[in-house]
């Protein structure tokens, strides 16, 4: 409890690190209550199309090209796009820690040939790789989820490799290989904690990157047909792009205050939890 | 009783970098007893800590003989090593890299007992608290954490730690070189004093030789990967044979302003080769006052000239009389 | 002899979560010309922080000096403005640290350093400030110095780079050298080597020796004069030789006691308990009320546990913070 108020107070002295904070919880409210409060298929088309923001009291946010309301879908959109962006982000962490723990913890071959699979996904640019794999499996939540985390596990994988290197080299671990402590518990209960700091850090901006890729890849209409995420959103205000901008500006706003307040809170979280800075 | 409780034979540590093989120990022998400390000194890059670190398992010997009580441990996997762990412990250097910090002090000192399956959490639980007390510390600093302890104090849970499961023997690795004077006597008196507690054997290895005459029974000094002198403790000091260790007597600063000031004595000049790329022949013969051709061509073997105490020097030599003549 | 350096009274803080902590309280010194004046102390006794105050080198904030005189030469350091301060510095004051490899730059060669710190100082050509490097370096004994002017610092043994430090700190010929833990980090055949050469290096030049040690080994090898600090507070200031014969002060003996003698019969003495003193050095914002080393203090009694005894000069010329050896005195 005291390490937690430590890391508040740091945490709470850099004041966009507040606000990124309290950006993503306004996000994480509208993803949580907001369909009970804006209830309704984002799908069903409500009113005539084309309707411009501000003119009709019922539909604040105005209609699409063909008529679906377009507040409904940013609400409903907020909880695809946060569900993708965590759920990417979890199955990235979960293949990046392992591969770079066993890699960093066993060095040797073990490394070389874990590093040099990590190297082959680093060389493909990541989107055009994202956009390969979902065309290849048909644009579903579980293929695009899986998609993003393939093209982002490798940077969790190298983070953790360098952090387990310079960990395993100190005294403590030799401590618990002197003691006969076995590996998995060594690589598990003493030095993972001891990266946790760095890899939340990064999660926090793998979550904003991942809204992004998935806005992207619906935007290209490789999205999942069946859910109105932010990026079908921008796509299907493509077409209208220049008589009806807002379409695609609205869900882009959205997308924009939330990776925002991913990146501030990730910097501030760099800040609290980064050691180095602690003393100040 | 038969023999050494730990014997180590012709070891050799070599590693393999990009700028050759570097030969941090190359060829050691040495023996513990029951009971006794054996003090390993040497400056930094001699070898002694990676010696420390073969002996325990840390670092895989290139080759030679590591025994316990007669049973060969060196090149065990880990899994092979376990049975032997709990006779063979270790102290690290640094107590502020050999906690986790993200562990409580009471959990620290538990796990070589959990690891090891000793007792259940209840039993556990109290033997810890016995352990911290025994090493100076109260029960309920058990529950912080190592960031809350001084140097000190983090020393006595490291001793704590090795001292859980009972073992034999303790390498200790410059255990009180990173504390201050007051905080070293400190550590010191509590390691004296668990030895003649528990009958327990150390290889205490530091580059601090007030502190190794403090402690050691017998003391080996290191150069280069090698040991050049090896001697009980009083007949070092009495008489050291090694040029080697001469220099490194003369050089130790002592607390007593009647000793002549540095300035009016001879010194060595240089400093400690690269272990990657030793000179041939008696590694100290570059700083060597005494060095002739012969140091160059033939490295000296380390021979017995008394009782006990062997010497690696081509100028060292036991008459038939049984006197010994050095440089 | 007339002192070219006297400190008054420094005060140095730092700030902390809870407002300004004292790190250094009321120190006061004196160093003449040729001599080396020894401060020792354990972590956190104040010893570094007195010496880099003297020369301003402290980060302000957090740091900030509150109080005192610094007289180089009767001129008060401290009321100098920055520039000022700078031509002292290198000039009259130079100054060796613990661990010379980050206080060299690693992407210049040894010798582009040294002429850099020549020309900062003096008027001089680049082709004579790179002659006097070389000059330079043969005077701090560094063999084949025109081939190793050339060599960046990580290319040098740690004696070798703490060499190259003493040439860049006397380039200048300073009156004052500051010496923080210079031989610390190095091997005792090393330290020795380094030792010697400072020793040498000032009957040569005559500078007075700032020397910052937490050794007692090495304060009785080179210094001339004592101070031992304790909690950022001189509690003892002694000639060498009485001092380390007869301690005044508790801590300074339990120092001495707790320090591992050498005998030259190994017998006697050794495998005897050494004289531990309990405990740990309080933080500067944890003292207690009274003398800071009472908590600790085997001869502790009432009076020392609620005032704070003041460093005060004996009959026979020495100095401690002691109410025990003040009420023997007096």
């Amino acid at each position: 409890m005291q390490a937690f108020r430590d890391f508040w107070r740091r945490y709470r002295r850099k004041t966009s690190a507040v606000i990124g904070l309290v950006l993503l919880l306004f996000v994480f409210l509208v993803a949580f209550v907001g369909p009970w409060i804006v209830p309704g298929d984002p799908w069903d088309m409500a009113t005539m199309p084309f309707l411009w923001p501000g003119t009709n009291a019922e539909f604040p946010l105005g209609s699409d090209t063909l008529g679906r309301d377009i507040l409904t879908g940013i609400i409903h959109g907020s909880r695809v796009s946060l569900l993708i962006g965590f759920a990417a982000t979890l199955a990235a962490l979960g293949l990046g820690v392992t591969v770079g723990a066993l890699a960093g913890y066993f060095r040797g071959w073990i490394d070389d040939v874990l590093m040099r699979i990590t190297e082959i996904f680093q060389t493909v640019p990541t989107f055009l790789l994202a956009v390969v794999l979902v065309a290849i499996f048909k644009p579903s939540m579980t293929t695009i989820v899986l998609a993003i985390s393939a093209v982002t596990w490798p940077s969790i994988a190298r983070l953790v490799r360098a952090e387990f290197l310079s960990l395993r080299e100190r005294e403590f671990v030799q401590s618990c290989v002197v003691i006969g402590m076995g590996e998995t518990r060594i690589i598990f209960r003493q030095i993972l904690p001891n990266c946790l700091p760095p890899i939340i850090v990064m999660s926090s901006v793998m979550v904003a990157s991942a809204i992004l890729t998935e806005s992207g890849l619906s935007f290209l209409g490789l999205g999942d047909p069946n859910l109105m995420s932010w990026g079908t959103m921008i796509g299907i205000g493509r077409d209208a792009m220049r008589t009806a901008w807002y379409m695609s500006a609205l869900p882009g706003v959205a997308i924009l205050i939330t990776v925002l307040a991913l990146n501030l809170v990730g910097e501030g979280l760099n800040d609290a939890l980064n050691p180095r800075l602690k003393n100040h | 009783m038969s023999g050494p409780l730990l014997s180590i034979a012709g070891l050799i540590v070599h590693f393999n970098t990009s700028q050759g093989t570097v030969r941090a120990v190359d060829g050691v022998s040495l023996s513990l007893n029951k009971g006794e400390t054996l003090g390993l000194v040497g400056e930094s890059g001699c070898g002694k800590s990676t010696l420390g670190k073969a002996i325990v398992g840390l670092v895989k010997p290139t080759a030679g003989s590591v025994q316990l009580d007669g049973m060969e441990i060196a090149g065990l996997s880990r899994g092979e090593l376990r049975r032997h762990r709990a006779r063979l412990q270790m102290i690290f250097q640094d107590p502020y890299a050999s906690l986790n910090p993200r562990l409580r002090v009471g959990k620290i000192i538990e796990e070589p007992l959990s690891v090891h399956g000793v007792g259940n959490a209840r039993e556990r639980r109290a033997a810890v608290v016995q352990l911290a007390e025994r090493v100076g510390l109260r029960p309920e600093m058990l529950t912080r954490h190592p960031h809350e302890f001084s140097g000190g104090q983090r020393q006595r849970i490291g001793i704590a730690r090795a001292l859980a499961l009972n073992p034999e023997i303790i390498i200790c690795d410059e255990p009180v070189s990173a504390l201050d004077v007051s905080v070293q006597a400190q550590v010191v008196n509590l390691l004296g004093d668990l030895q003649r507690e528990r009958g327990l054997s150390y290889l205490f290895i530091s580059h601090d030789l007030s502190v190794v005459q403090h402690l050691a029974h017998r003391v080996a000094v290191m150069y280069l990967g090698k040991i050049v002198e090896q001697a009980p403790r009083k007949s070092l000091w009495a008489r050291p044979l090694h040029p080697y260790t001469r220099t490194l007597l003369a050089a130790v600063p002592v607390p007593d302003p009647d000793q002549p000031k540095l300035i009016d004595q001879p010194m060595v000049e240089g400093e400690i080769p690269s272990p990657l790329n030793p000179p041939s022949g008696c590694h100290f013969r570059t700083r060597c006052p005494f060095a002739q051709a012969i140091c160059a061509e033939q490295e000296p073997a380390l021979k017995e000239v008394a009782d006990g105490h062997f010497v690696a020097c081509h100028f060292v030599e036991r008459k038939p009389d049984g006197t010994v003549t050095a440089p | 002899m007339a002192p070219i350096l006297e400190v008054r009274n420094l005060r140095t803080q730092f700030s902390g979560p809870n407002g300004y902590v004292t790190v250094v309280d009321g120190v006061s010194l004196t160093l003449a010309q040729g001599e080396t004046l020894a401060i020792v102390g354990e972590s956190g006794s104040g010893k570094s922080v007195t010496a880099m105050s003297i020369l301003r080198v402290l980060p302000e904030p957090p740091a900030r000096i509150a109080g005192g005189e610094v007289l180089l030469e009767g001129r008060d350091l401290l009321k100098l403005d920055e520039e000022a301060m700078r031509a002292v510095r290198g000039h009259q004051i130079s100054m060796i640290f613990q661990e010379p490899m980050t206080s060299l730059n690693p992407v210049m060669t040894i010798g582009d350093q040294i002429v850099e710190a020549l020309c900062e100082h003096r008027d001089i050509s680049q082709d004579d400030a790179f002659a006097e490097a070389v000059a330079l370096l043969e005077r701090v004994r560094i063999p084949d110095a025109k081939r190793r002017v050339l060599e960046y610092p990580h290319r040098l043994s740690g004696g070798m780079r703490q060499r190259v430090m003493i040439a860049m700190a006397l380039a200048c010929r300073p009156q004052i050298l500051i010496a923080d833990e210079p031989t610390t980090a190095l091997d005792v055949t090393v330290q020795a080597q380094i030792l010697t050469l400072l020793a040498k290096l000032q009957s040569e030049f005559g500078m007075g020796i700032l020397l910052i040690t937490h050794n007692l080994g090495v304060v009785a090898r080179v210094a001339q004069r004592v101070m031992v600090m304790y909690a950022g507070r001189v509690v003892e200031e002694a000639p060498v030789g009485p001092l380390f014969k007869h301690p005044l002060h508790p801590y300074t003996e339990g120092l001495l006691g707790a320090t591992p003698r050498m005998h030259s019969d190994a017998e006697e003495g050794a495998r005897q308990r050494l004289v531990d003193i309990p405990g740990t050095v309080p933080l500067p914002d944890k003292l207690p009320p009274g003398c800071a080393f009472a908590p600790r203090c085997p001869k502790v009694f009432d009076r020392c546990l609620k005032e704070r005894p003041e460093l005060v000069t004996n009959r026979d010329g020495r100095k401690t913070a002691c109410f025990l050896t003040q009420e023997r005195t007096a």
